[in-house]
């Protein structure tokens, strides 16, 4: 199953890169080879996805997959303990390495992080301007280099009927490009959202009621 | 074949020290064929997509195995569909949802070592079951339902993807979620590698518990 995700865009860019084609033809390549590599991704990520695997590592194997093919310039998985009212980073990624993030005191903290976890909606910010305006928090990093992703897409963790009232998390993707993530991609990090919650919280001896 | 294959399979290429050529019968072909392209791959993501919608933690094993049903009969062209769990200690396999002849049926639980058929032997190989043939069903042993016997009417394809196959989960898969068709040979590569991802999400949506703490605490390192 490994060998469909290790070709990724090899037989597209080769077939379907075509000089000569009429533009039309040459739009429906550029959406299909999108399409088919939004596919391959979400099927390679769901592939990783298995139970019993610590926030960081699962976060750190999301990463791995879809860090190149998204362009990822920063990627974060933010868990929120309302017990105790904390705000945690198992794995923030940026400037191409993993960082240390202090836990913050989550009713104090009004970043992008929030808003997610308030409005229980995945959130896309396609420029940097936008995000000031929504009160984003940068990190020193991002303080100290000015290098500030333009694009910020943040999917909730523990979303919908058979999950508790508020999220648990957050997932985050960013990208240095304004705009850069389309309406499917962010299907993709919805669905990919979707899996990690799931996996965060299977419980391989969990009983079934097998009638 | 994966789906750029199919596209090149389909297209002639041109000939060698030539550009594409201009010659509007063929790019309407290509045309056509991109735009098929792109309406297959829109359905699979759709159908992933409504899977990590709908199958949510909480719901019961047959609720959770008809919603995926109600999103894949029609773009996979199903025929029929079962999900079956396994309860090792008691060697019992139990149907919360099977659905055949165009409506979901009770199915009697059955001892899986006196009559393992297809599903047990999905079971017992830890893998996906493709089978292109009811010839090749039987030679696996397909187990009919009374349905069948009856009417006749038996899936030529079968795909079964075992439930909890990885040891993460534990030392044997759980259950078995079977896709079946009409149609020899109906499901393409993709397609069965779709079916894998589907069985996977249906395993997490079936073991999923809200209130379980993170593997290795909170800070999750």
């Amino acid at each position: 199953m490994a060998a469909e995700g290790s070709k990724r865009m090899e037989t597209p860019s080769a077939e379907l890169a075509g000089a000569g084609a009429s533009p039309e033809v040459q739009r429906l390549r550029a959406e299909v080879r999108e399409r088919d590599e939004d596919r391959r991704l979400t099927l390679d990520l769901l592939r990783i996805m298995k139970p019993g695997l610590a926030p960081k590592v699962l976060a750190e194997s999301i990463r791995n997959g879809c860090e190149s093919a998204l362009g990822l310039a920063t990627f974060y998985l933010a868990l929120v303990d309302y017990g105790r009212d904390r705000l945690l980073f198992p794995l923030y990624c940026e400037g191409g390495k993993a960082r240390t993030i202090t836990p913050r005191v989550f009713s104090e903290f009004g970043g992008l992080t929030t808003r997610v976890l308030t409005e229980k909606a995945a959130l896309y910010f396609p420029e940097k301007r936008l995000q000031d305006d929504s009160g984003a928090a940068y990190t020193d990093a991002e303080r100290i280099t000015g290098l500030i992703p333009e694009s910020w897409y943040g999917v909730p963790l523990g979303v919908g009927p058979g999950w508790p009232d508020r999220p648990f998390g957050v997932l985050s993707f960013q990208a240095f490009a304004k705009d850069a993530f389309s309406q499917t991609r962010r299907e993709v990090m919805d669905a990919v959202g979707a899996a990690l919650a799931l996996a965060l919280r299977a419980n391989p001896a969990r009983p079934l009621d097998l009638r | 074949m994966g789906l750029f294959g199919f596209l090149k399979a389909k297209a002639p290429a041109p000939e060698p020290g030539r550009a594409e050529t201009q010659d509007p019968a063929r790019e309407q072909a290509q045309m056509e064929d991109l735009r098929e392209l792109a309406r297959h791959l829109d359905e699979d993501r759709a159908l992933l997509s409504g899977a990590l919608r709908d199958l949510q933690p909480g719901m019961a094993p047959g609720e959770l195995a008809n919603a995926l049903f109600s999103l894949c009969f029609r773009p996979l062209g199903l025929a029929a569909f079962f999900l079956a769990l396994v309860d090792w200690e008691r060697d019992a396999l139990h149907f919360p949802l099977y659905h055949e002849g165009g409506r979901s049926r009770p199915r009697p639980s059955r001892r899986l070592s006196e009559s393992p058929g297809l599903t047990g032997q999905t079971l017992a190989q830890a893998r996906p079951l493709y089978l292109r043939t009811l010839e090749e069903g039987r030679v696996f042993g397909v187990v009919l339902s009374e349905v069948e016997k009856e009417s006749g009417l038996v899936p030529q394809s079968w795909y079964g993807v075992p439930l909890g196959a990885d040891p993460a989960w534990g030392a044997r898969p759980f259950g078995v979620v079977s896709f079946q068709s009409f149609q020899p040979d109906a499901f393409t590569e993709s397609r069965l590698r779709l079916m894998d991802a589907l069985g996977e999400v249906l395993a997490f949506a079936l073991k999923a518990d809200p209130d379980r703490p993170f593997a290795g605490g909170f800070d999750g390192r």
